[in-house]
């Protein structure tokens, strides 16, 4: 394989693992907009859909029945984490205690499962239909990668359309801008969060069995890494912007198989960071997020 | 109201004695445990030494994020100054005490040189800036050779004894309680609370912020220094994200109000796996409950600022001799003199035109009042003269000094103190507490004097001129309430005070009788009369109650789109066909 063959499979590549960021992060910035907390168990919500579909794949199952089964999975855990963990935090409280409240919920479900799913690695399959290769000019590519980045970007717009253009989605911007507004106008927050919570989630779920099936491995601490990246690529593109973090989640995505593929891989998430901290640095906001303007 | 007031603070009171109670109780077995008298449970040797270790890192992460600034590096500065200093003893040969200073130092450098790009960002995202430079050294070292790499750093003598853990523990828990007692911990307080109304105090945020990061950094470091020389063996993995959570956890549970809290949380949580060990397999999920449960039912931790009873003003007061001294007797000045002159300030906001080559005056010793629609571009024109926005052209003098372009702290200091058209107090501190703060410029105990003690004659001068202050605006018997209590009218005036605390030449007030009842309304007409003239201050303000503006400046500029329009007298202004048309309307604009 030539040099230019090998960077676009890179490329390639890079996309991919960077369209699952981008699945995580969406969730993320989401319920940043709604409820101001940065929800640090979005990666354990990833790998409880890749466990679900595990058990379906398991069950004799397709591919389609797995995909649901990780979203609803993640989407009931999300509800849950929003109702235990979150909801009776007092709303006078600091806004780090959120944060803090996700990372004990994340614990526990670290800990559930490897006492209930797996304790060790556990092998993930990819379905016959999804191994095929296909060529694509000079790189031949699994039928799988297109599979997920053709999803990533149809759940991506998707959601996107929701947003902007449902009455659901009116109530998800309303409370984003002003919860108090959004109340006195008839949305009720109670109902708006949670929905928000069980998109996201069932997003992040989505991603789960996608790149279950994309390393053909999961264990239950994969989501660190995944919700960490996520984490981000949210803030590098800007908390509450969704066109920003999938943006981000792309360049972290290329960023990371370009450092393993031309430097060493034990550089990668140092790459990543640096990334973000210079960014960071040039445009404190993140790269697509707007100035908080105080009125004194 | 009175009826219902006792039971509600009696039930506070007893929920206050039990959380005492239980702290004097777990405090007591925990030291009974460490003591190894409780029968069948003594601890094994590692225990303490491996508490102060926590204790120490818990403190470390307290520290930037008492002025507000979460910093996840702090497991980068323990790595720094752990392989700094193992590697000066191991393949140096220099002595543990020297290696041990000198990798500490190293950190607080590090982190002081981190703190100042740090200051442009603010909230999660400063977490994850310094998130990402704790993963950047960690990984730095994973594949640094000289120490080992992935593989650890072997062969570190065994120098910290428990003694020395004890004592950097000790001393760093006694200089922090020095240090945070009085005026630099109000001021990080303030900062972290609200760093608009602390620039405005003329508290220098910049300069707390990297106090208070440098500070966090050097204690990292020590306390990576002891541990390495403690385990002797360093690995990077060491000091990753589960350890970051663990201190973190520490802070939140224990309490992050005080550093108090932070070795509280260290010492309990970190005593829970010992005693656990039976069902060590369970740990981190009853982990995992126990801090969400603990956040859910004590959102500000275990050890609170009330359950310690720790106020961040001295216990005994010096009054000011005579009321004449404080007070300051109105110097008569020449009616004419310049308090304040604006000379063709403009300023835009993108396209919008806030103010257009706005020039008026305001006399020593006069009540003047700015008034003018909505969107008028009174507020901007405040925020130009306290320094929280930039002008574009002309210029401001206040008493003969250009004070354009200066910092909110710069003006304050000057002598200008403001109030906000949102009240911006300290609603967790106390009235007596708000009020000293407004002092900070006119007090002057920093880091060292703090630390030595010597601050205490300052800060009981500071707190009974605070407290006569407060007897002069009638809030004298609320002093120990916190500020959040008060009615709104009362916070009305308790900025005021606080304004007032500061010495100020000119107050400047942002709609000051915004939302009061008519009763409010007169007595802070009243106090606005007594002020000007027993404290012989000039006053500024925005109002929109026509009546009081009328009845009580002297002066009135009217602001209309941005133009000074009108300036005199109220019967003249009134009378102005430039106003009567701000207000009103034309006649052909009636007509159409």
């Amino acid at each position: 394989m030539d040099a230019f063959a090998f960077f676009v499979q890179q490329l390639g590549n890079g996309f991919i693992l960077g369209s699952a960021y981008a699945l995580v992060a969406i969730g993320l910035t989401l319920v940043f907009g709604v409820l101001n907390v940065i929800n640090l168990a979005q990666g354990e919500i990833f790998m409880v859909g890749a466990f679900a579909g595990l058990a379906c794949f398991e069950a004799g199952f397709g591919v389609t029945a797995a995909l649901i089964a990780g979203a609803g999975a993640s989407a009931l855990l999300g509800l849950l984490i929003e109702r235990l963990a979150l909801r009776p935090l007092p709303v006078t409280a600091d806004p780090h205690i959120g944060m803090v409240s996700t990372i004990g919920a994340a614990i526990i479900i670290q800990q559930l499962a490897t006492r209930f799913l797996s304790a060790r690695q556990r092998p993930y399959p990819t379905p016959a239909l999804l191994s095929e290769r296909v060529a694509i000019g000079p790189v031949s590519v699994d039928l799988l990668n297109l599979f997920i980045l053709v999803l990533a970007a149809v759940l991506t717009i998707g959601l996107t359309l929701v947003v902007r253009h449902t009455k659901v989605g009116v109530a998800i911007r309303a409370v984003a801008e002003s919860p108090r507004i959004a109340a006195m106008m008839g949305i009720n927050s109670g109902v708006v969060v949670p929905i928000v919570f069980a998109l996201s989630s069932a997003m992040a779920g989505v991603a789960g069995v996608l790149v279950g099936m994309y390393f053909n491995n999961i264990g239950p601490f994969i989501g660190i890494p995944i919700g960490l990246k996520a984490l981000a690529a949210v803030i590098l593109g800007g908390l509450g912007s969704v066109g920003g973090a999938v943006a981000a989640s792309l360049l972290i995505g290329v960023a990371e198989v370009m450092t393993v593929a031309y430097i060493s891989s034990s550089w990668r998430d140092a790459v990543a960071f640096a990334i973000i901290i210079g960014a960071l640095l040039l445009r404190p906001t993140g790269l697509f997020g707007s100035k908080a303007a105080h009125k004194v | 109201m009175k009826t219902g007031r006792a039971p509600i603070a009696s039930a506070a009171a007893r929920n206050l004695r039990v959380a005492r109670g239980c702290g004097i109780a777990l405090a007591s077995l925990l030291a009974l445990y460490l003591a190894g008298l409780l029968p069948g449970l003594a601890p094994s040797s590692s225990v303490l030494p491996q508490l102060c270790i926590s204790a120490l890192m818990a403190i470390a992460v307290w520290l930037p994020f008492a002025s507000g600034q979460l910093s996840l590096a702090q497991g980068g500065f323990m790595a720094t100054g752990a392989y700094l200093s193992a590697w000066l003893t191991v393949q140096q040969h220099w002595p543990f005490a020297a290696a041990l200073l000198a990798g500490a130092g190293a950190t607080a450098t590090l982190g002081l040189v981190v703190s100042y790009p740090a200051l442009r960002l603010r909230g999660v995202y400063l977490a994850i800036a310094t998130l990402g430079l704790g993963e950047v050294i960690r990984i730095f070292l994973l594949n640094l050779d000289a120490t080992g790499g992935a593989f650890g750093f072997p062969g570190i003598p065994y120098h910290t004894r428990l003694w020395h853990l004890l004592l950097a523990l000790g001393v760093t828990a006694g200089l922090l309680f020095l240090l945070m007692r009085g005026r630099i911990g109000r001021a990080v307080w303030a900062v972290r609370h609200d760093e608009i109304a602390a620039a405005a105090l003329g508290i220098e945020t910049t300069r707390i912020r990297v106090l208070t990061f440098t500070l966090g950094a050097f204690v990292a470091g020590l306390a990576g220094g002891l541990q390495a020389h403690y385990v002797r063996f360093i690995a990077p993995d060491n000091y990753g994200m589960a350890a970051l959570i663990d201190w973190l956890v520490f802070v939140m549970v224990g309490g992050f109000e005080t550093f108090v809290g932070a070795v509280a949380g260290a010492f309990l949580l970190g005593t829970m796996p010992e005693l656990l060990r039976s069902f060590s397999d369970w740990r981190p999920l009853v982990n995992g409950v126990l801090l969400v449960a603990l956040l859910i039912l004590r959102p500000r931790g275990f050890v609170t600022r009330e359950l310690l009873g720790w106020t961040f003003a001295p216990r005994s007061f010096d009054l000011p001799v005579s009321d004449v001294d404080s007070a300051a007797p109105p110097v008569h000045e020449p009616p004419s003199r310049e308090a304040l002159r604006i000379e063709g300030v403009s300023k835009s906001f993108g396209g919008v035109t806030a103010l257009v080559d706005v020039t008026m005056s305001v006399r020593h010793g006069a009540i003047h009042g700015l008034i003018g629609p909505n969107g008028a571009g009174k507020t901007t024109l405040f925020n130009a003269i306290a320094g929280f926005a930039s002008i574009d052209a002309g210029r401001i003098v206040f008493s003969g000094l250009p004070i354009q372009g200066l910092r909110p702290q710069q003006i304050a200091r000057a002598g200008i103190a403001r109030t906000f058209q949102n009240i911006r107090l300290y609603r967790d501190l106390t009235v007596l507490e708000n009020v000293m703060l407004g002092g900070y410029v006119r007090t002057t105990s920093g880091v060292v004097r703090c630390v030595v003690g010597l601050d205490r004659a300052e800060e009981r001068q500071a707190a009974g001129r605070a407290l006569q202050l407060l007897r002069g605006l009638g809030l004298a018997a609320r002093a120990r309430d916190s500020a959040g209590a008060l009615s709104y009218g009362d916070q009305r005036r308790l900025e005021i005070a606080r304004a007032l605390a500061a010495e100020p030449e000119l107050l400047i007030l942002d709609e000051p009788v915004a939302g009061m009842n008519d009763r409010e309304r007169t007595a802070l007409a009243g106090l606005l009369r007594s002020i000007r003239g027993d404290f012989g201050k000039t006053i500024l303000l925005i109002e929109h109650d026509m009546e009081l503006v009328m009845s009580l400046c002297e002066q009135v500029t009217v602001l209309n789109f941005g133009h000074a329009v009108a300036s005199g007298s109220p019967a003249e202004v009134q009378a102005h066909p430039a106003v009567i048309e701000a207000y009103l309307g034309t006649p052909s604009a009636v007509g159409a």
